[in-house]
């Protein structure tokens, strides 16, 4: 019975999205239009290439390129993922045991406000072969602190009457962790996660401009920059950029398949 | 229930008194249902029955232990006015909850039955959002029921429905009670309800609640939809809905 407005509303739902996306492309379209011309007609100065140069200097040293996303993509990953890994593993011993919650959070807090720009040197002076890891350092710490604090909330997010539900039920602790909360907190994870990504490219950039090898996109930025190799430059942005802006969207896709399934 | 008082404090100098003096024995196989007005302290009586809070004098003892224990062993069932399905299982993830929150493997006749026992052959695969509120009720009684508890605590079990499908809900509960005949307690604030359902009815006071009568029902099992329109059984709520209503005048303050 109450299944019939659902349906109804998922497909104007459905319809309402395209008419976005179709309206997000025709903004896209729109932008780099106003890109080439100004870029052609040098209306924002000689730093600001029109988009087909960007485009052609991006296929002539496509290898450079290649093998630079690569280096960024994979530290990134890791990064992402021992972020989320790190958040999720002190938000779970906080949510467990409450008496170490205050102290866990305390230190995330510290952590998570040290300035990079002081922690970058440290690093490399201090830690040897810390090179070869600030960009996986750098990403994990950008993502763990927003991953830990949206967890935290997602494992407290289950609700009251869920919660005696299952008490009466006779749940001890890792029956209603199992049962309950996890499930409840899947969409603060998978949240966590999307806000994660651009997170760690940004974390894994900033890492590169103390040096890689390969030289990851990071370095390519710090270098042409310095360099003045306009098209370059705005190559190697536009390509990180690309890269954060496509995975923060398919896990937002995620995110929308598993709220509509997990949350109430 | 031996001088059950419940207190809740509002803040450090504030405090509510729920349910004073409560002095009740159910009996094996028996179905109470409690009444009375609201705010009167009864979902307070079924939440203490179910180990969700505790007295703040007196004692609580279900079969000897108390009722947090009884709920450890799983041996309670409850079902509330929020149906409390969780939204991420199908109907039949949820009546295997109690087994797996028990750690056993779930016992797939066992819940086919509940399945055919509540009428929702058919919707096993579906989840809570896609069903009808009745339909997430009759779940939730199942769920209640899947370990076949020593003690089902019905807490409003039908308020959130329409007056058509409550009728029907308790239909149903009646035949499904019949064939189990689980010791009961259902709060409700509907007297039609409570007659047609239970063995004896409990009137509570306006609050702080206090036991004002209790009411054996007369009329023998199975129950039809019939008695429903019997003289006896409108006698019977009238005295019950008097005895509801006639209460000392209510402070101030005190809906709700």
């Amino acid at each position: 019975m109450a299944a019939a407005p659902h349906r109804t509303a998922s497909t104007g739902g459905g319809r309402a999205r395209w008419a976005a996306a179709a309206g997000g492309l025709a903004g896209i379209i729109m932008v780099a239009a106003a890109w080439e011309v100004s870029g052609r007609l040098g209306l924002l100065g000689n730093r600001w290439p029109p988009l087909s140069d960007i485009a052609a200097a991006l296929v002539e040293h496509r290898g450079v390129f290649f093998r630079a996303s690569r280096a960024t993509m994979s530290d990134a990953l890791a990064g992402w993922l021992a972020g989320l890994f790190i958040g999720f593993a002190l938000a779970l011993t906080g949510h467990l045991a409450p008496i170490l919650r205050r102290p866990i959070g305390r230190f995330a807090t510290i952590v998570n406000s040290v300035p990079w720009v002081a922690l970058g040197p440290l690093l490399v002076v201090a830690v040897a072969g810390a090179q070869q890891l600030t960009p996986l350092i750098f990403a994990t710490l950008a993502v763990f602190f927003a991953g830990f604090v949206s967890i935290s909330s997602g494992l407290r997010a289950s609700s009251a009457a869920h919660n005696d539900v299952l008490t009466a039920m006779g749940a001890g602790k890792g029956a209603r962790l199992r049962r309950l909360e996890l499930p409840a907190a899947l969409p603060s994870i998978v949240y966590a996660a999307k806000l994660g990504a651009p997170a760690a490219m940004f974390g894994v950039v900033f890492g590169e401009w103390f040096g890689s090898e390969p030289p990851a996109l990071g370095l390519m930025i710090a270098n042409t920059l310095r360099q003045l190799q306009t098209e370059l430059l705005w190559a190697s942005a536009s390509l990180t950029a690309l890269f954060a802006v496509t995975a923060f969207a398919l896990l937002a896709g995620l995110e929308r398949a598993v709220a509509s399934r997990y949350g109430s | 229930m031996e001088g059950v008082s419940k207190r809740f404090s509002l803040s450090r100098r504030q405090s509510v008194t729920a349910v004073e003096g409560i002095d009740l024995t159910v009996a094996q196989g028996e179905f109470v249902a409690v009444i009375g007005p609201s705010g009167c302290g009864k979902s307070t009586i079924l939440r203490m029955l179910a180990g969700l809070e505790t007295p703040t004098s007196g004692r609580v003892e279900l079969n000897g232990a108390l009722p947090a224990e009884l709920a450890a062993a799983h041996r309670l069932g409850v079902a509330f006015q929020e149906h409390a399905l969780l939204p991420w299982l199908s109907a039949q993830g949820n009546i295997a909850l109690p087994f797996r929150v028990m750690g056993a493997k779930p016992d797939a006749d066992r819940i086919a039955s509940l399945i055919r026992l509540v009428g929702l052959e058919g919707f096993e695969r579906a989840r809570p959002k896609q069903l009808s509120g009745g339909m997430r009720q009759r779940i939730a009684i199942a769920r209640a029921l899947a370990l076949e508890p020593d003690l089902l605590l019905l807490d409003e079990p039908f308020g959130a429905l329409d007056a058509v499908t409550r009728r029907r809900m308790n239909l149903e509960l009646q035949d499904i009670w019949a064939e189990q005949s689980i010791t009961s307690i259902l709060v409700t604030h509907s007297v039609d309800e409570a007659i047609f359902l239970a063995d004896r009815i409990v009137v509570l006071t306006e609050r702080p609640g206090r036991i004002k009568a209790i009411r054996d029902v007369p009329f023998g099992r199975p129950r039809r939809r019939e008695l429903m329109t019997e003289a006896g059984f409108h006698s019977l709520a009238d005295e019950l809905t008097l005895a509801i209503d006639s209460g000392e005048p209510s402070p101030p303050g005190a809906g709700a």
